[in-house]
């Protein structure tokens, strides 16, 4: 089921009527019924999965969040009355404890992560004798992290476990985020989600809006686009070098940013028609004006989920801090002595890469934006002394717009990887750009796309439109346009005509599922 | 107060919704088929009967090509005086014939009911093109919905049926000034269902009937067959059961034996007219318009002769000629008929 069946949205608003009929304090359980609805929907046999880390992240929070409190209820009463060593080799005594079982709990999510998204992959690499073809279950890879994130937190004594099972199920198995995202966090998640929000018409229609924003951006913009780009990047995607690259890799940009943001404004819509506020994902990322902050502004729960659960305690480790001092001590302040910063970036880029799918493509994208991060930190010194020489430059629009175009065709050049298969597949499309001069004959063959001029135009207008509305919400406007009920109301019926009318979906369009949901 | 504006503040969506279902009505109305020139002229004919829902025909066809391109409902009148409607479109599946027919008998109780035996070959639902053709046209009704259930092809949407926005937006930068003109109502392009051709192109030869698999037919055609019969008892209605002179796609000796067993124990006529040709006068050279297929109007006029004077020796049928109503609205008929067969070329 995706967020685009008749199934779907049968179920939500099914949802919507128990929702605001049953009392307040018990309306989210009408969301983990539908949740849980939801998941048996898209396969039964997912369910079992998603209960094994319900349960064990539920009971292993509750485990360590009972021996934090009764080791602060200790140490409270014995604070006098026992030597300070014997009180901290007590609270050594139960930080190991505490660690073990986080580590039994870890060690069984992720386990069950790697041996379902991995193995496959492993015994392909090992040129094993067999193969397994076990069942991915649906957003495994964002409940996991969910769910991970969530244990590390109660583990730092952030906050305490959630007591209540029902109310934890619903958290990690919230339905609009089980497609692709976001990765919520129990802190930011749980003031709204079992909070029971009043029936606001209000709220329900801007709901709706970012649904049928969502939807439009999928159907019109990225549905419109696969069959082309299925082409340039399919079986026969040699005969489709220079130009071709270079079109089918700002095509693609384009497909990708309107079908995740599509699915991430229809996820965050159905929340909002529940009251329920979840982050973020997106902050304009085609305007960044580097690869740090594109990366800041792109799959933002995701940036943010490693950087906080993997980079900082990578780098704030014992190991990494000897590392680093050692260093220091040797080479002062150069490049050599970054060595443990890089190698932390490297290996979280490593990580994000394969979280992303099981495949050298996925670890050496995810590889590339690391190196390119390092070398775009390294060099900056440089870029400084550069910028020193013509002071002014870097204010003006025209270098600004600059920087932008550079960051997006190297985000461009870095999803190679997500298009062809293999290095060799990527270096050939890679290296034609500037060897195949076909840049003149393309517009006069665009007809091979299977894209008729009425398409070109809707995609043109669509990107103008994203463009727009980003630029647009950088001051806001575009939710402080909705500021009647009649603009928001109009709105909503004339995206749902737009979708309707413009929308490639039905015969002739295989109705593709979002892009985001195969991770 | 407070209730006045929670009152008012259900104004706009109630109006976005209206609005938006209207808009969706009207753009699918505009973006449907109409069905008015190029080779698929048949898919306005199902819509075209409501037109002629109250007229109290006596004999109704019911079927695929080989009733709206075998029958004129012209000659049957001009020779006997007997009115009648095809209720037919292409590929008319066996359980599409049946809910057209049950549709059909809620507004008309025919003498006799003649049905084209030729879907039984068909198990299952084949085609969406062929399935669009004869279900667009049907108005909402309980026949409607059940047919379409009936009849999906799988990866079809049922939903789409009903709001035809979902299956034709893609029309919408292929909209021609007929999308305008026939934007409510369909262009009538029969004669009371028969669709008219005038070619002739002679028989020369067709391809070598593939081995029979299966002397019977498949469960489901059976069933809706089972189901008109009874349709039809239950009304007193005489039912015809016929093999039009097609001469493709073949039809089988022991498809032949089944349908006269079966119409022997249903107490119903069943007629192959393919060993009749010559007694009709069907020459395949003059009175094809595809090589011996399907018949053009000089053989479907020869059929409905020979067909009707072996109708009225089974089913009595009313000499209407001398009905001022009735036979003012056949000559009109027949003028735009004659016209059309002078002027040559396919539909009216």
């Amino acid at each position: 089921m995706t967020f685009l069946s008749g199934g779907f949205f049968l179920l939500v608003g099914a949802l919507l009527i128990t929702y605001y009929a049953l009392p307040k304090r018990l309306r989210y359980l009408s969301l983990l019924g539908g949740s849980v609805a939801f998941y048996a929907l898209c396969g039964p046999k997912y369910l079992p999965f998603l209960a094994i880390t319900v349960l064990s992240v539920y009971g292993t929070a509750r485990l360590l969040g009972r021996n934090l409190a009764a080791q602060k209820a200790y140490t409270a009463l014995h604070k006098k009355d026992l030597p300070k060593e014997e009180l901290t080799a007590y609270k050594q005594r139960q930080g190991r404890k505490r660690t073990a079982l986080f580590l039994l709990c870890l060690l069984l999510n992720l386990g069950l992560l790697g041996a379902l998204k991995y193995t496959s992959f492993l015994l392909e690499v090992l040129r094993a004798p067999w193969q397994v073809h076990w069942v991915l279950p649906l957003g495994i890879s964002f409940y996991t992290f969910q769910s991970v994130g969530y244990l590390i937190d109660v583990k730092q004594g952030k906050y305490p476990p959630e007591e209540n099972l029902l109310r934890y199920a619903l958290f990690a198995s919230f339905f609009p985020q089980m497609i692709q995202g976001p990765i919520s966090r129990y802190d930011m998640l749980s003031q709204t989600l079992y909070e029971g929000a009043d029936f606001d018409l209000e709220r329900l229609g801007r709901g709706l809006v970012r649904i049928l924003f969502g939807a439009a951006k999928k159907l019109i913009l990225a549905d419109r686009l696969a069959p082309a780009l299925s082409l340039l990047f399919g079986a026969q995607a040699a005969d489709y070098r220079g130009a071709w690259v270079f079109l089918g890799m700002v095509l693609y940009a384009l497909r990708l940013y309107a079908d995740f943001t599509g699915g991430i404004d229809m996820a965050l819509g159905v929340g909002e028609l529940f009251g329920v506020t979840m982050p973020e994902n997106f902050d304009r990322p085609y305007l960044s004006k580097n690869i740090e902050e594109y990366w800041t502004r792109w799959h933002m729960t995701m940036g943010s989920w490693f950087r906080d659960y993997v980079f900082y305690p990578l780098n704030v480790s014992k190991a990494f801090l000897r590392w680093t001092k050692r260093l220091r001590g040797r080479f002062g302040n150069g490049f050599l002595s970054r060595m443990p910063l890089y190698t932390a970036t490297l290996i979280v880029w490593f990580l994000t890469g394969v979280w992303h799918g099981a495949g050298w493509n996925f670890a050496l994208w995810g590889l590339t934006n690391g190196v390119v991060i390092i070398l775009s930190l390294t060099l900056k010194s440089l870029y400084d002394r550069l910028h020193g020489r013509f002071p002014g430059l870097k204010a003006t629009k025209a270098y600004g717009a600059f920087e932008i175009v550079r960051t997006f065709l190297l985000m461009c050049l870095i999803r190679l990887w997500d298009c062809y298969a293999g290095p060799a597949g990527v270096w050939g499309a890679f290296s034609s750009l500037f060897t195949t001069w076909n840049y003149g004959q393309v517009a006069a063959r665009l007809s091979i796309l299977g894209l008729s001029g009425a398409e070109w135009v809707i995609l043109l207008v669509g990107a103008a439109l994203l463009l727009l509305v980003s630029l647009k919400k950088g001051e806001g406007s575009f939710r402080r346009f909705l500021d009647s009920p009649w603009k928001l109301w109009l709105t909503a019926a004339g995206l749902l005509l737009l979708c309707l009318l413009l929308g490639a979906y039905g015969p002739g369009y295989t109705a593709s599922d979002f892009i985001y949901g195969r991770f | 107060m407070e209730t006045g504006k929670k009152k008012k503040n259900w104004i706009a969506p109630v109006f976005a919704l209206v609005l938006a279902a209207v808009l969706v009505w009207g753009l699918g109305l505009l973006v449907r088929p109409k069905y008015a020139s190029g080779i698929t002229l048949e898919g306005s004919m199902v819509e075209n009967w409501y037109d002629h829902a109250g007229e109290g025909h006596q004999v109704l066809f019911v079927g695929d090509c080989e009733v709206y391109e075998s029958f004129s409902p012209v000659t049957l009148f001009e020779e006997f005086g007997a009115t009648s409607y095809i209720r037919g479109s292409a590929q008319q599946l066996m359980w599409q014939s049946y809910y057209l027919l049950a549709e059909c008998l809620k507004k008309e109780t025919p003498r006799a009911v003649v049905l084209s035996v030729c879907s039984l070959r068909y198990p299952e639902p084949q085609s969406e093109a062929y399935n669009r053709m004869t279900l667009d046209g049907m108005r909402l009704s309980r026949e409607k919905f059940e047919a379409i259930r009936a009849s999906l092809t799988e990866g079809e949407s049922e939903l789409s049926y009903y709001v035809p926005l979902l299956r034709y937006h893609d029309r919408l930068f292929e909209l021609t000034g007929e999308d305008a003109r026939y934007l409510f109502k369909g262009p009538e392009l029969t004669f009371n269902g028969y669709l008219m051709r005038t070619e002739a192109v002679p028989f020369t030869r067709l391809p070598a009937a593939p081995p029979l698999r299966d002397p019977g037919f498949g469960e489901k055609p059976v069933a809706y067959l089972d189901r008109i019969v009874a349709l039809c008892r239950e009304k007193g209605i005489a039912l015809i059961l016929v093999k039009s002179p097609c001469l493709y796609p073949a039809w089988y000796d022991e498809w032949d034996d089944w349908l006269t067993e079966y119409a022997e124990k249903n107490g119903v006529e069943y007629l192959n007219a393919i060993p009749r040709m010559e007694e009709m006068g069907i020459d395949l050279n003059t009175d094809t318009y595809d090589g011996g297929i399907h018949l053009n109007v000089y053989g479907v006029e020869k059929y409905t002769r020979w067909f009707g004077a072996w109708l009225s020796e089974r089913v009595e049928l009313e000499d209407e000629r001398n009905d001022l109503v009735t036979a003012s609205r056949y000559g009109a008929l027949a003028t735009r008929y004659e016209w059309q067969k002078t002027e040559g070329g396919r539909g009216a």
